[in-house]
């Protein structure tokens, strides 16, 4: 079962954010559907906390980063709830990129200095 | 639920659908599956809670939700939010009605424009340091004559007249006033004209104002009142205008508000006697009022200068002088405005009182079920919940127990107003009041202020409660622990405290009421019915008094045991009187109470003559003017001398020379609850003297209550149109002197009943609370061989101890009501050290048994059930 990976790796504080603006840009979806993208993309390494996530998608959707609408799911007879980027969130998730990139830059370079001048 | 609630729980129900969805194509049961998919998702309920704390803005939701349940939790917990609610409305209930009538006393503008500036002007008798209600006509000339001073003077004089504005003729006040009274006081009618000095001048046609209430409910707020004709005391006055809304007159405390106001000289043509009076220019009739209107920047002592030098200059009244007063105080008529602050202090205490009990009750009834809940509390705090949150609802329980309150003691506070008002010379004011929104506001924020005051002592057991020992059960009280102070303890002890100093002085009041109940009055009233009847308005003419009199008393004479009639009808707080001169002290005038009775008043009454004789039915104009005086006049007069043959002139109509014929007995004159002294007073020959308004007076075959109809048949009979009015038995007359008094005795006796018996139920809560807590403690000792008995004396002790340290604590408090109420209503005894020692021990024994009540379950314990239970 999923959560007995035991690979599983706790996400960084302030980490989700990012994570589920970036699932979004493929298209708009609910809340299970996020969580199910994340684990799978990272291979059940990441376990999105469900007591994190919805927590997360309500205070992204209070600061307008994503809205929110019920939507009947393609193929089903019932509605659920679809979260999609707006035009903030997606401003909101280049500047966390870019500002993961290098923090991740950054933490790479201490953690393995040679590999990193030979990028560099 | 809003939207958002609604919204949220279906998310996340959806998720746990596609959760066990998922977990079903993966081959587990539909069972397993959303077994499953629960685990995987946690406690909804703290998902929930966080996605709630991310909407932010919570404090609006969760301050509903708190109210939604304490709204539930009060309404399950029945007996317990009556306890604290009852209490508490009654505590806002009595703050409401005493900041209502303070307000009314002290503060509520009578209507005057820039009342800082007016000024009243008062005789003060030196020989009997009193204030007299009696400028003299050219008294009030001289205070007009102060140009440089007074912007405005005005005298006036309230009179009770006979109205008839359609078909019934009533009895209302009115003013009689000098044209400058509406420049004095700033009034401004709200329709038509104030009057003006034209309406002053002889011959000019009578013309009056109305009040705003007469206005309404006699005219129906109708402008064509304006021009129609109001008949008073049988002149016909032209209405010329209405008087603002709420103006009832410059002063509080001279019987009922006026109805209408009418130019000074008018009085000739109302009262008939005045026609010959001559009071324009006669300095000894002294009976108006005068107010100033003081000129911008002119302080009070240059008029009270002013007004000194003119009565030093002043022929023949060296006893007296002019005083002036500033406006607060001119809204009494001096000498009552100490008294009546008092009596509202002593109201304010008392509701104080009120509030201090039903705080603590409530203090100790939360912290009881702050304790009782403590598991509860716990588990909320292992769940997550923050103590702040925690206590956030604590106060919004408090919040909603204050609110019910509220809007219990509104209609307390009305109903409790009513009562007051119902006694109605217990201030001796015509007093406005209807429900003040502003009293009724500042008893509801006293009544919040005391629940968040009282919200402090749970939420102080919130901190305190250590989440492992609680949630493991039952951390057993060490027996070492029993003798720590505790909280509820000292709550009890300060009630208890506060219930000692409203049994004493409730103990004090009903002491002293008794005490006034046995004083003699000197004359029995037992029997006695006594009903007012107007001749003026039954249109008698003055030549014929004397005779429709004799024969009204030949009339009641046949079918009563007796029947006499006065002037006025005793004890009285407002008597007659005249500047009086005897032999004895030539050139000496002084002003003495006097009253017209007819011969068989003082038998009657059963008022022994003690010298000389009594009035006999030949006392009339023919004959010679004679006066009885009573034993405190003869020794005012003629001290160690008998003053029967002396003579005594007095100052009336005209000045007559009386010779003194007898001398009574001295009686109670004076309502009940006033000075004890005896008033010296001087009694004239009814038929000498024939007033316009006699008090019959008729000694009834049977219960005097059951003879009004016959009172009222016989009068009518004799006397064709004669209104009878005030008709009341002696008894309840003597009675109704005592009525302040009795007012503050009820409210402090029922503030003591409730603050007794709270405290009592406190000590028993307490008490029982700390038996159930110390169950297995109990049985243990029990099991080992301790007796039952002893257990029990040991926690009944507990009560004992509580109720004395209360009773301590309030000795002092105690002690200074008791001053308070002496300063305060006259008659009161100094209280012996043995009442408040009796209260103490009365009390401390009470607190004593509830405790006993309490450990009393103590003996229905089964040690080896106890014991299995825990």
């Amino acid at each position: 079962m999923p959560d007995q990976s035991p690979d599983r790796v706790e996400l960084l504080q302030g980490t989700l954010d990012m994570l589920i603006l970036r699932t979004l840009r493929f298209g708009p979806a609910h809340g299970h559907q996020i969580a199910k993208h994340i684990r799978q993309t990272t291979k059940d390494v990441l376990q999105v906390e469900h007591g994190s996530l919805y927590p997360a998608l309500h205070r992204l959707e209070r600061k307008g980063c994503i809205a929110a609408k019920w939507e009947t799911a393609k193929g089903r007879n019932r509605q659920f709830k679809y979260y999609r980027l707006t035009p903030a969130g997606k401003r909101q998730l280049s500047a966390e990129e870019s500002d993961w990139k290098r923090l991740a830059q950054a933490i790479a370079s201490v953690m393995w200095p040679a590999a990193a001048e030979e990028e560099s | 639920m809003s939207k958002r609630e609604d919204d949220l729980e279906r998310e996340l129900r959806d998720h746990l659908d596609l959760e066990a969805e998922e977990q079903e194509e993966a081959g587990a049961s539909a069972k397993e599956a959303r077994f499953a998919a629960r685990r995987a998702f946690g406690s909804t309920a703290l998902v929930a809670e966080q996605v709630r704390q991310a909407w932010g803005r919570r404090w609006i939701g969760d301050s509903l939700q708190d109210l939604r349940f304490a709204l539930r939790l009060l309404g399950r917990n029945r007996g317990f939010t009556a306890g604290s609610v009852i209490p508490l409305a009654f505590a806002i209930g009595c703050l409401a009605c005493t900041a209502t009538i303070a307000d009314a006393i002290l503060f509520r503008s009578l209507g005057m424009k820039q009342p800082d500036r007016i000024a009243a002007i008062y005789t003060f008798s030196r020989a009997k340091n009193v204030f007299l209600p009696s400028n003299s006509y050219p008294d009030f000339r001289d205070v007009q004559s102060l140009g440089s001073l007074v912007e405005a003077a005005a005298a006036f004089a309230r009179i009770s007249v006979n109205v008839r504005i359609s078909e019934a003729t009533e009895r209302m006040n009115s003013e009689v006033v000098s044209a400058d009274y509406f420049r004095t006081t700033g009034v401004a009618p709200v329709i038509g004209r104030p009057l003006r000095a034209e309406d002053e001048r002889p011959g000019a046609p009578p013309v009056a104002l109305a009040s705003y209430s007469v206005w309404q409910n006699r005219y129906g707020g109708s402008a064509s009142v304006l021009g129609s004709v109001a008949w008073i005391d049988g002149v016909a006055f032209t209405l010329v205008g209405v008087m603002p809304r709420g103006y009832e007159g410059t002063l509080l405390d001279w019987a009922a508000n006026p109805s209408f106001w009418i130019p000074l000289p008018q009085i000739k043509q109302m009262l008939p006697f005045f026609a010959r009076l001559n009071y324009e220019n006669r300095r000894e009739v002294g009976w108006l009022m005068t107010i100033v209107r003081l000129r911008p920047g002119v302080a009070l002592g240059q008029l009270q200068a002013a007004v000194s030098t003119l009565a030093a200059n002043l022929p023949g009244r060296h006893d007296a002088t002019l005083v002036a007063l500033a406006a607060d105080q001119a809204r009494f008529f001096p000498g009552h405005r100490a008294a009546t602050v008092r009596i509202v202090w002593v109201l304010v205490a008392v509701s104080a009182a009120a509030l201090a009990i039903a705080c603590f009750n409530l203090a100790n009834l939360l912290l009881a079920r702050a304790v009782a809940r403590e598991k509860e509390t716990a588990a909320r705090l292992a769940l997550g919940a923050g103590r702040l949150r925690l206590l956030r609802q604590c106060i919004a329980e408090n919040a909603v127990l204050a609110g019910c309150a509220c809007v219990l003691g509104l209609p307390m506070a009305l109903g409790l107003t009513k009562a007051a008002q119902a006694f109605e010379s217990a201030f001796g004011l015509a007093l406005n009041l209807n429900p003040d929104p502003r009293a009724l506001a500042a008893s509801a924020l006293a009544g919040l202020a005391v629940a968040v005051f009282a919200a402090s002592a749970p939420a102080w057991a919130f901190s305190r409660i250590q989440l492992a020992g609680t949630m493991k059960g039952a951390a057993p009280a060490p027996v070492g622990r029993a003798a720590k102070l505790d909280l509820r303890d000292v709550f009890v002890a300060v009630q208890v405290a506060c219930a000692m100093v409203a049994f004493t002085a409730a103990a004090l009041l009903g002491q002293s009421m008794r005490k006034w109940a046995a004083i003699p009055l000197g004359y029995d009233p037992k029997g006695v019915l006594v009903g007012s009847g107007d001749t003026l308005s039954a249109r008698i003419p003055e030549a014929d008094r004397e005779r429709i009199y004799r024969a009204l008393l030949a009339d009641l004479r046949t079918e009563t045991r007796g029947a006499a009639l006065a002037g006025q009808a005793m004890p009285t707080g407002q008597h007659m009187v005249a500047d009086m001169m005897p032999d004895s002290e030539p050139g000496r005038w002084t002003l003495i109470d006097y009253n017209e009775v007819s011969d068989g008043y003082f038998k009657l009454l059963r008022i022994p003559v003690v010298a000389g004789r009594d009035v006999l039915p030949e006392d009339d104009s023919r004959s010679r003017p004679v006066a009885i005086v009573n034993q405190a006049a003869a020794r005012l007069f003629w001290p160690g001398q008998n003053p029967v043959g002396r003579s005594l002139q007095i100052r009336l109509l005209e000045t007559t020379d009386r010779e003194v014929v007898g001398v009574v007995a001295d009686a109670r004159y004076l309502p009940l609850g006033n000075s004890q002294a005896a008033l010296p007073i001087v009694f004239l020959p009814i038929f000498q003297n024939a007033p316009q308004v006699v008090a019959i007076h008729a000694l009834t075959p049977g219960d005097p209550k059951s003879f009004i109809p016959a009172l009222r048949r016989i009068v009518g009979r004799t006397v064709k149109d004669l209104p009878l009015s005030d008709v009341q038995t002696l008894e309840e007359r003597v009675d109704a002197g005592m009525s302040q008094a009795r007012l503050v005795s009820q409210a402090v006796a029922a503030v003591a009943a409730v603050g007794v018996l709270l405290a009592l139920a406190g000590i028993l809560a307490s008490g029982a609370y700390r038996v159930a807590q110390r169950k297995r403690e109990i049985a243990v000792r029990i099991a080992i061989g301790a007796e039952p008995a002893r257990v029990i004396r040991a926690f009944a002790a507990r009560g004992l101890v509580v109720g004395l340290a209360g009773s301590v604590v309030g000795l002092l408090p105690a002690v200074w009501a008791s001053g308070l109420l002496r300063s305060s209503l006259r008659g009161i005894d100094a209280p012996g050290p043995w009442l408040f020692a009796a209260s103490g021990l009365a009390l401390a024994l009470a607190a004593g048994a509830a405790g006993w009540a309490a450990a009393r379950r103590i003996a229905r314990l089964q040690p080896a059930a106890a014991l299995r239970v825990q």
